[in-house]
């Protein structure tokens, strides 16, 4: 076989693509490639809208005055700036990953770079997010005391705050974590085999 | 942005993206041959066909649309990520073992490729897709007639360098086909 006939045979018609074939793929595949585009945006979003209406619902009720007792109350208040400072470092880290890699298309190398620094932050982002859960049950024993001592909570939150939001908490970190060594850590490898081939 | 870009233009981005496609079907489906086998490859067909998709707003012109798209696929098929079990990877290095099966799985038969070209270009595309990711899309694109340049540029490395690997996966990939004799 030399070069003759493999671009002989490269260029055979066999190798060409059935136009009614590629006209079906276009047709199924348009709908479902929108669908995906879609849902991702809706997910993102409703995440900040939902953060943003607590944040901005805490801050008329301590405006209008509502019984707050700082001194008292401090735990609540840190438990509800614990995900809005997470948030903050997020954007942060986003916003100096698009800074460094700002034109990722100009070729697969630099695509390759953007990928790798885009898998470092995900695995970063996952130790964030299981570290912001660790915190907030250390926290959730002191802002279940101080609100019973101040008669805003009874009993009644015992189970929910000592039962249900820990192991709600530990099922997110284990699929976080699932997910850093199962998906992510692989997926660093892969990336940094295919950029070492361009060295 | 995003929401600007799908939804105050989304029949020019349509139209624009079934354009390339048909026009250019020939890269996607070379692409698709070269990085995945079997049922892998309606897999990376959807992940192309997405890549280009995402891409149509990002092109600014500056160089051909058939440059551009070998970039975008040619990124997406080596970044892409086979969700074939560890089975099917054993069975597909067994067939290329084996000089009488096609890679497909198949033994061709001869009332549907008469001449045996289906089945040699099959065994082609599987000794392709034995080389490492970035040797397979060099042989790719320059089995397609791309420039030594053309391709520098989409991977961002040097003419040189293009040159020197190109040379060594195309001996690599003919010393292979004439080892199996699979052609």
């Amino acid at each position: 076989m030399n070069s003759h006939e493999l671009e002989n045979l490269w260029s055979s018609p066999q190798n060409r693509p059935d136009p009614a074939g590629i006209t079906l793929e276009i047709g199924k595949h348009l709908r479902r490639l929108r669908c995906r585009h879609r849902s991702l945006v809706v997910i993102l979003s409703l995440a900040a809208v939902w953060l943003t209406v607590i944040l901005v619902r805490l801050a008329f009720f301590v405006a209008r005055g509502g019984p707050l007792d700082l001194t008292r109350e401090w735990g609540a208040v840190a438990m509800l700036l614990l995900p809005l400072m997470a948030l903050i470092l997020l954007v942060r880290q986003f916003r100096r990953h698009l800074q460094t890699h700002t034109t990722p298309e100009r070729s697969i190398q630099a695509s390759l770079l953007a990928l790798l620094d885009e898998n470092r932050l995900a695995r970063r982002r996952v130790k964030m997010i299981t570290g912001l859960y660790a915190a907030v049950m250390l926290i959730t024993p002191l802002v279940v005391h101080q609100l019973q001592a101040v008669g805003k909570a009874g009993d009644e939150v015992r189970i929910p705050a000592f039962v249900l939001l820990p192991l709600l908490l530990l099922t997110l970190s284990g699929i976080l974590l699932f997910h850093h060594r199962f998906r992510l850590l692989p997926r660093h490898r892969e990336l940094r085999e295919l950029l070492e081939a361009y060295q | 942005m995003i929401f600007s870009a799908s939804q105050q233009e989304p029949q020019p981005r349509d139209g624009q993206f079934e354009d390339w496609v048909h026009t250019h079907a020939a890269i996607l489906h070379h692409t698709v041959h070269a990085f995945a086998s079997g049922a892998d490859r309606e897999d990376l067909m959807q992940e192309l066909l997405l890549a280009v998709w995402k891409a149509v707003p990002a092109f600014r012109g500056e160089s051909q649309v058939s440059t551009f798209l070998y970039r975008v696929t040619h990124n997406a098929a080596m970044t892409w990520r086979r969700r074939e079990r560890t089975h099917s990877r054993r069975l597909e290095a067994f067939r290329l073992q084996s000089p009488e099966a096609g890679a497909g799985g198949e033994i061709p038969s001869a009332t549907g490729d008469p001449d045996g070209t289906a089945a040699r270009l099959e065994r082609l595309y599987a000794e392709i897709r034995r080389l490492p990711a970035l040797d397979r899309s060099l042989v790719l694109l320059s089995l397609d007639g791309m420039s030594h340049r053309d391709m520098a540029a989409i991977h961002g490395l040097s003419e040189s360098n293009v040159g020197a690997r190109l040379s060594r996966a195309r001996q690599k990939l003919t010393h292979n086909l004439k080892e199996r004799k699979t052609l």
